[in-house]
């Protein structure tokens, strides 16, 4: 038996390093699973932390814009013009961002939580919802009590929530996480790496996504 | 972080894909000038072009 080589049928196993508060994000994990599902290809998806704003206060009093316009020093007609264009890509695969209504904040906890819902075999529906919750619906992912509700909102006990977010169990997970992307050499998000080989930088068109799944899988049988 | 002070990568990862595929990094996601089809189609769409 050739222990060494992995079966035709093993799935991808795909790493994604990515932040709630991450736009491209979002945009990278439509365009995936829609190459994904075009491809016929099994994958497993495992999702990793990524601070992107790890000095954010949680209680941010002013808009992404005005977040964006203070630490770029960008004019908000500038900052404006750019969060337009993502949000008609975004548009475009069905995610209706509301950055008018976004709470800006610090996203640790958030990131605790996806550790807690992987420890609980539902990690891919809770960066889903958490997604959902920061960009469509505009919930607060900063704040302990809000994460609860957004965790109990898809079944999960709020209570053990908040003892678990309170008890910061997690957040030896979320540093490991950020020591792997520094290993990796990861500095943006949505980072995708490939059965442990391959990286993939960026939320790159569904096309393209497709065409790499499948030269993973055609090197895999050479 | 600047070239001088950023570690290297101590795993080496082939690149796949685009180079220039849109991303966040830094302390704030800049969103820098990206055309794709999508939005000259919406355009088109909303009367624009």
């Amino acid at each position: 038996m050739n222990e060494s080589a992995a079966p035709a049928t093993a799935p991808v196993k795909v790493d994604i390093w990515s932040d709630v508060q991450c736009p491209w994000c979002y945009i990278g994990k439509r365009r995936f699973e829609a190459a994904v599902e075009s491809s016929a290809i099994a994958v497993e998806i495992e999702y990793h932390s990524f601070e992107l704003a790890p000095d954010t206060p949680v209680e941010y009093d002013g808009t992404p814009t005005q977040y964006l316009s203070e630490r770029k020093g960008l004019s908000v007609p500038q900052v404006e013009e750019m969060l337009t264009r993502v949000t008609d890509i975004a548009s475009s695969l069905g995610l209706d961002y509301d950055y008018e209504h976004i709470h800006q904040t610090n996203t640790v906890k958030a990131h605790e939580l996806l550790h807690y819902a992987k420890a609980h075999g539902r990690q891919l529906e809770m960066k889903e919802r958490l997604l959902e919750a920061y960009f469509v619906t505009t919930e607060h992912v900063g704040r302990i009590d809000d994460l609860a509700t957004i965790a109990a909102s898809i079944g999960f006990d709020r209570a053990d929530v908040i003892e678990a977010l309170e008890s910061s169990r997690y957040l030896p997970d979320v540093k490991a996480d950020m020591n792997t992307a520094t290993q990796y050499g990861i500095q943006g998000v949505p980072f995708f790496v490939i059965d442990g080989k391959y990286g993939i930088s960026g939320a790159q068109e569904s096309e393209t996504f497709a065409n790499v799944l499948a030269q993973v899988i055609t090197e895999r049988d050479a | 972080m600047d070239a001088a002070t950023t570690p290297r990568p101590t795993m080496v990862l082939q690149p796949l894909g685009d180079p220039a595929g849109d991303s966040c990094s830094g302390d704030a996601c800049l969103i820098v000038d990206h055309s794709t089809q999508a939005i000259v189609n919406r355009r088109i769409d909303e009367g624009l072009i």
